[in-house]
């Protein structure tokens, strides 16, 4: 009995080859059945999401299951598609359930994927003896990994960074109210990343209202004529500012002057443009916490490098886990 | 009838040397053993701190420390026969065991991790404090005449100042939190695991209104208990206290105040409130 693993992820393929070979989730289970019924291929999960389309195998020869599999799938001659067997392939496994071979790494949300390939495939009965082992176990660790390490701490984006913020401020996110001034890239990818979390009430001002507009029915807000925001400011728990004014923007005057309004409650400022659109001083007020964007991109940077630093310790537990584990094909 | 009040005396005199020789010295150590648990949970909460993340035994020894103040109140009780809060000593360890027990509802409640790592040290403080000698009175004489006016006056002025005492443990919680995040210290695991900063408002807040009625009800008692010669100064004490928090709670609610200074006037107030005890 061998173990095999044949796929294409973010790193050994581009998009537009990542996504011939995707397969539609209501079609894993059906597709890991059409290869577990392939000559030489006992049992078979398929693994597919935007970074990577991944096949594992198990039968009693690796060449056998490679030739088979290639003939079903199509894969041509790619040099695009790694290969891998025994040991290698259910470690590569466990990696991808912990989120060490994610783009970002530590990410959480293949963990997911993978159970949801597992439980289709498991469903259409092409899977038995050795993948529902190896699955179970790679489950296992995946959990593991994520309690006894620290690899998925730390948001690794500017966006993430400033949600996890709000949520050190706020808490959860429900009910709390979002200001946008100037509707760039960057503080729209912000504000969606505050929504997802459950901010509500977002406003959005900008030079051109039909931008503000845009971005506003985005977000399912409300547009601000930009020479009106200044009211908006007594509401609001959150400010996202992102223009290309040349000079601050928001002064500490806008916000001395709606601080008895506001009951002196915490309000979040999160500065992502460059010049800088709120004047520094804005942070000296006692109620206000100001981040600007080498700040957040710092506390993002710092983020990741302790992921990586957590790398080992996942490679070790996975190997102990496996070690103990001893399955047959590994 | 003078006779008979020295023969009271004296029989309850001898009632409390006869406990004495089966419960002396027991409740010194509910004391130590409270005081111990407290420290671990403490040093445990530290400990995991280091490591990065939040200790949840904390509230298990903070529970054990609480069930042994128990102990030390049960066992003190049934030698006054009254409410045990004659004494420094006696005070400060219901003032302990009231923080301990409003923690233990509060924390979990509101899920706010670390508070049982602030609360210990005040813990371990004021017992540490009742457990210098000569503070807890050796020989507790058994009351006499109990009043329940005063029995509420005590009891509910402690409560209160368990949760006005919590409401700074609070404070300093968000003191701390507050600076890191002007700061941009983000790093530690003190601040991945503190609470965030509106939930330690709003805790803070509510301990306060809470400590703050029950001290109304034990200042109200106050006036209605019989009074000794030395009790004007007390009174007046808790009067200037309690009018103070009640500025301090209406100001916060009504007006509103910046976090750092409803945090830092909560700690201030809190401890100065406490010279209130030197009258006593």
């Amino acid at each position: 009995m061998e173990l095999v693993c044949l796929g294409l992820n973010h790193r050994s393929a581009p998009v537009e080859v990542r996504e011939r070979f995707a397969v539609p989730p209501v079609r894993l289970g059906e597709k890991a059945r059409e290869l577990a019924e392939a000559q030489g291929i006992e049992e078979g999960v398929v693994l597919s999401t935007c970074n990577r389309t991944e096949f594992y195998l198990a039968g009693p020869s690796g060449d056998e299951m490679i030739a088979s599999l290639r003939r079903v799938v199509d894969t041509g001659a790619s040099d695009h598609w790694y290969e891998m067997r025994r040991l290698d392939a259910a470690r590569h496994l466990c990696r991808v359930a912990g989120g060490l071979d994610s783009m970002v790494l530590g990410e959480t949300e293949i963990f997911g994927q993978v159970k949801d390939a597992y439980r289709r495939a498991h469903a259409a009965g092409a899977t038995s003896g050795v993948l529902n082992r190896l699955f179970q176990r790679a489950f296992g660790i995946g959990k593991k990994i994520r309690t006894e390490t620290s690899i998925q701490e730390g948001a690794t984006s500017v966006a993430g960074t400033a949600v996890e913020l709000a949520e050190k401020i706020f808490g959860k996110l429900k009910g709390c109210r979002v200001i946008v001034i100037g509707a760039g890239e960057m503080s729209r990818q912000t504000a969606k990343a505050l929504v997802s979390r459950g901010a509500t009430s977002v406003f959005v001002t900008n030079r051109s209202f039909e931008r503000a507009e845009s971005l506003a029915e985005e977000m399912g807000g409300r547009a601000v004529r930009y020479d009106d925001w200044q009211a908006t400011l007594a509401g609001v728990d959150v400010v996202i500012s992102s223009t290309s004014a040349p000079h601050p923007v928001v002064k500490p005057f806008h916000v001395e002057a709606v601080r008895r309004v506001r009951k002196f409650r915490p309000l979040f400022l999160i500065d992502i443009a460059v010049p800088r659109d709120i004047d520094p001083e804005v942070g000296e007020i006692e109620e206000v916490y100001l981040y600007d964007i080498d700040t957040l991109e710092q506390l993002a940077a710092e983020a990741r490098g302790r992921r990586e630093r957590q790398i080992e310790d996942c490679a070790r537990i996975i190997d102990e886990e496996l070690e103990k584990l001893n399955l047959p094909g590994t | 009838m003078a006779h008979g009040r020295r023969h009271s005396i004296a029989f309850h005199s001898a009632c409390v040397e006869g406990r004495e020789g089966s419960w002396g010295g027991v409740y010194f150590w509910f004391l130590i053993v409270s005081t111990l648990l407290a420290a671990i949970g403490g040093a445990v909460g530290v400990r995991s701190l280091r490591h990065g993340h939040r200790s949840r035994a904390t509230v298990f020894w903070m529970g054990g420390a609480f069930l042994a103040q128990l102990g030390f109140l049960a066992v003190r009780g049934e030698a006054r026969g009254a409410c045990p809060l004659i004494g420094l000593g006696e005070i400060l360890v219901f003032l302990a065991w009231s923080l301990t027990l409003i923690y233990l509802l509060v924390g979990p409640t509101y899920r706010l991790s670390l508070l049982g790592l602030f609360s210990a040290p005040v813990v371990v403080l004021f017992q540490g404090m009742a457990l210098i000698p000569g503070v807890l009175e050796r020989d507790p004489q058994r009351v006499v005449a109990t009043n329940a006016w005063r029995e509420m006056h005590s009891a509910m002025s402690v409560l209160g100042y368990g949760a006005l005492g919590l409401a700074a443990v609070s404070s300093v919680m968000f003191l701390v939190l507050d600076r890191q995040l002007k700061e941009h210290h983000l790093n530690s695991g003190l601040f991945r695991n503190l609470p965030p900063v509106r939930e330690l408002l709003v805790s803070g807040r509510r301990l306060l209104w809470l400590g703050w009625l029950m001290l109304t009800v034990g200042v109200v008692a106050g006036f209605r208990m019989p009074h000794e010669g030395s009790a004007g100064a007390h009174l007046i004490a808790a009067v200037v206290v309690w009018a103070a928090y009640a500025a301090l709670v209406g100001i916060s609610q009504f007006r509103g105040l910046t976090g750092r200074k409803f945090s830092l006037l909560t700690v201030l107030l809190f401890v100065v409130s406490l010279s209130v005890f030197a009258f006593v």
